[in-house]
């Protein structure tokens, strides 16, 4: 895993389904995918990375849409751009928000359904239907969808065979709080039912909602892989923000900044945000100056502990 | 054999979509009110004459190749430009059922869009004649005419982004001129593989079979001819279209 925190491996993955092997795809002297190596199994794994950087070319490179310039993609054992059987098995949301626009959305699922070998098509569209909650519009025409509805079309399609693989690229586009809530419970659902979800998506806080693991891509390449604690946890090397509540904020950062562990200090009237270089060092101060200086601490955090910090810091070091 | 027809069905269903079928009706349903405004004063004999030279003038020579045309680039280019074709290829189903099905649909899409024309033009030159054997020659030209254009075109709209206009020039140049001056390239130009078949059914007055044969060149009237060369092009086309479908990246980046 050329650059990645030395803590993480993108192969670590107990009972990989989707496995991409020195992984690369150009397109004439564009390299979009360069040498990925990593795994995917059982869970949601949030596939992450800036536009360009090579997302949307790597899921349809291991979904088999693309052939791999170099190395090679496996989807349970087989390659899918040559062994079509795999496809009972994989289900798939592409970016496009294109749909089969002379359909309803009940024949273009039950079409998926029986296309992929499902014995009562009509019983199973229905079902995933209901799961989408798209069963009241299920037989209007596609072409008056809104984007929000084409997208759980394609995901409802997608689910109909029951796939042990998901592979979904950004399907929470154009769908409203609502939708993407009930959206980020399925998937997240599917994933403790011990199906493979791999969700690519530029919404860093849904993809932490969702995602048990992440997969970052920059450049084409891969940056990090693992647990979002994990990769934040590899970023020693990185300065934290940690936010502490009290009634006392001036005098508590005063009695702080002592410690040359504080990089930077900012004072609100509720509390103080401070840069360390050391937060494990900054944690232990923080009690002794709450007595020192008779300030009450009602809360302390770490601010940039989110995804869209520790994705941030992944495109710097590219 | 499901998987087949549920393809062969929705393709079927997107190429006659409403705004195609109408503009590519009015395009071959314009002969018959041509032959209603020409009728008047003619004779029965004389009527079969005009019947076969617009039919072949205009209907086998342009309007019906034109209308297959984009019937049949449209089959795959469509799903291609549309970014349909992951809902299509990411299914267990071999390339060359997809291939099969796909050939199939355009063809019979292209033909019942044809055939509406001649229908048309058929009932109008029977009413004049009373000749209501008289179309029968011209729905043979239309079946042959939709399984070779199916057969060229369908895989030509899966590589080309401007497959219609690359196809229109085809059929200009290489199908009405070429073929008219260079007799080496006639036994395998579908315009007269088309003709063939037509002038093996059809009721011809001698102007009308003058006319024909200085078409058709060096190509014997045949429809046995006409068919097994029509079914060997759609043998190559289902066989190239399936390898194309395996082996191509057929979606961008």
């Amino acid at each position: 895993m050329t650059g990645a925190p030395a803590a993480m491996d993108a192969r670590d993955v107990s009972d990989p389904t989707v496995v991409a092997t020195d992984l690369s795809k150009w397109f004439g002297q564009k390299v979009a995918v360069s040498e990925v190596s990593c795994s995917f199994g059982p869970g949601v794994t949030g596939l992450l990375g800036p536009n360009g950087a090579g997302k949307t070319t790597l899921l349809r490179v291991l979904a088999g849409l693309l052939s791999p310039s170099a190395g090679k993609a496996t989807i349970l054992g087989r390659t899918p751009k040559r062994q079509h059987g795999v496809y009972r098995h994989v289900g798939f949301v592409p970016e496009d928000e294109a749909v089969y626009n002379h359909m309803s959305a009940r024949r273009f699922v039950e079409w998926s359904a029986a296309l992929s070998r499902v014995d009562d098509a009509g019983a199973a569209a229905q079902q995933v239907l209901e799961t989408v909650q798209l069963t009241e519009a299920a037989d209007r025409s596609l072409s008056g969808f809104s984007k929000g509805m084409r997208q759980r079309a394609k995901v409802a399609a997608a689910l109909v065979h029951d796939p042990t693989v998901l592979i979904l690229d950004e399907p929470l586009n154009g769908t409203d709080p609502v939708q993407r809530a009930r959206l980020i419970e399925i998937l997240v659902q599917l994933g403790r039912e011990g199906k493979t979800i791999i969700v690519s998506s530029h919404v860093l806080a849904e993809v932490e909602r969702m995602a048990t693991r992440v997969v970052a891509i920059v450049n084409g390449r891969l940056a990090a892989a693992g647990s979002v604690a994990a990769l934040r946890d590899a970023m020693s090397d990185t300065p934290r923000l940690i936010r502490i509540d009290t009634d006392r904020p001036r005098e508590l950062a005063r009695r702080l900044l002592v410690g040359n562990w504080v990089e930077a200090v900012r004072i609100d009237p509720a509390g103080v945000e401070i840069r360390t270089s050391d937060a494990g060092a900054l944690g232990l101060d923080i009690a002794v100056a709450a007595r020192e200086t008779d300030s009450v601490v009602t809360a302390v955090s770490a601010e940039d502990d989110s995804l869209e910090s520790v994705f941030r810091y992944l495109v710097d070091q590219r | 054999m499901r998987a087949f027809f549920l393809i062969t069905r929705s393709v079927m269903g997107r190429l006659l979509g409403l705004r195609r079928s109408i503009g590519l009706l009015v395009l071959t349903g314009s002969i018959a009110p041509i032959l209603l405004v020409l009728a008047p004063g003619r004779s029965d004999d004389q009527m079969t004459t005009l019947y076969n030279d617009i039919t072949v003038g205009l209907g086998v020579s342009i309007l019906f190749p034109v209308a297959a045309l984009i019937v049949s680039t449209a089959a795959l280019g469509e799903e291609r430009k549309s970014h349909t074709l992951p809902f299509l290829l990411l299914k267990p189903v071999s390339r060359w059922v997809i291939a099969l099905a796909v050939v199939t649909a355009a063809a019979l899409a292209s033909f019942v869009i044809m055939q509406a024309g001649v229908l048309a033009s058929w009932i109008a030159a029977a009413a004049v004649t009373g000749d209501w054997s008289i179309g029968v020659s011209t729905t043979v030209a239309a079946a042959v005419q939709s399984v070779a254009s199916a057969a060229l075109f369908v895989p030509l709209g899966l590589v080309l982004g401007r497959a219609a206009l690359v196809g229109l020039g085809y059929l200009m140049i290489w199908e009405l001129i070429l073929g008219d001056v260079i007799e080496g390239i006639q036994a395998s130009s579908i315009y007269r593989i088309v003709l063939s078949a037509w002038a093996d059914v059809a009721t011809m007055t001698p102007d009308n079979l003058d006319t024909v044969n200085e078409v058709l060149g060096r190509v014997e009237p045949g429809l046995g001819g006409a068919v097994a060369k029509t079914a060997v092009l759609a043998i190559i086309s289902v066989a190239v279209t399936g390898w194309l479908l395996r082996r191509r990246d057929l979606v961008s980046e």
